[in-house]
């Protein structure tokens, strides 16, 4: 039987390298909700958008999973303790896009499950949400894990 | 019943605190009051376009996260793990943890004594929804 990778491995692997990295306070391959989150920040979500496998000959089938990594800064904060403004949270955002992009770019040669890892050729996007309450910058970028065999 | 009587015969909660900002990251929330009194917990008072403002007021609008009400008194309970007799210290962001079950703070109304009740915290929560 072919033997595909699954691509909760290579979320793994980058989950345990921004973990590694130590930008954030946690990384999650799930969208968080509020229980998850309990007002930590920065955070980093890796999720799985597609993946694409071609048949390129008979025991060959080049796979690319495309990915969407979301660094999620608090907008700002009241409390006294923090002095966390939304001055400070955008310099965090434009901070952790460099950090997210270094990542990307040390480990552009793969690791165990992928081949290569690099980045979507579109602009990251940048959302200034209120999630339950809790303002947030949330800055997505898109990176497409190759694997030149399919296995 | 008094409101005192009623959180006497109510439940024992804990509540969470997320620490301070550090190096720009704020942490896993740690335990910050134990023995508080609270009324037993229930839906909140307001229905129909009032449960629907009230839901706005907290930011759940459109959520389906469900929403909780709780009250308390001044009284003797564990802050920061030093024993305080006082109106609990519980504020918006908090985690309140009763029979094993964490609630996020999302409003806390300081309602001054009447004639009728002492000075009590008008605490309102949400729950993530869980089918």
């Amino acid at each position: 039987m072919t033997t595909f990778t699954n691509r909760k491995l290579i979320i793994d692997e980058l989950r345990t390298l921004a973990i590694a990295d130590g930008s954030w306070q946690d990384v999650y391959d799930y969208v968080p909700n509020t229980d998850d989150l309990q007002g930590k920040t920065p955070v980093l979500v890796i999720l799985s958008i597609g993946t694409r496998r071609d048949m390129a000959g008979l025991n060959t089938n080049p796979t690319s999973h495309l990915l969407e990594i979301s660094s999620w800064v608090l907008g700002f904060s009241q409390r006294t303790a923090d002095a966390w403004s939304a001055e400070d949270a955008e310099n965090k955002a434009h901070e952790l896009e460099m950090k997210l992009s270094q990542l990307i770019r040390d480990n552009a040669g793969g690791g165990t499950n992928a081949d290569s890892y690099e980045f979507d050729t579109a602009f990251s996007s940048i959302d200034r949400i209120t999630f339950e309450g809790v303002p947030y910058i949330v800055e997505t970028r898109r990176i497409v894990a190759n694997q030149f065999n399919g296995a | 019943m008094s409101l005192n009587l009623w959180i006497n015969q109510g439940t024992t909660a804990s509540t969470t605190r997320p620490p301070a900002m550090s190096s720009d990251k704020i942490g896993t929330p740690t335990v910050y009051l134990e023995n508080v009194k609270i009324a037993a917990i229930s839906e909140p008072r307001e229905r129909g376009a009032n449960a629907n403002t009230l839901r706005q007021l907290i930011g759940l609008s459109g959520s389906a996260a469900t929403i909780h009400q709780t009250f308390t008194v001044p009284h003797a309970h564990t802050k920061d793990s030093s024993p305080v007799t006082e109106l609990p210290d519980i504020r918006e962001g908090d985690g309140l943890v009763s029979d094993s079950v964490t609630y996020t703070v999302r409003r806390v109304l300081r309602k001054p004594a009447t004639t009728t009740f002492s000075g009590h915290l008008e605490i309102t929560m949400s729950r993530d929804k869980r089918i």
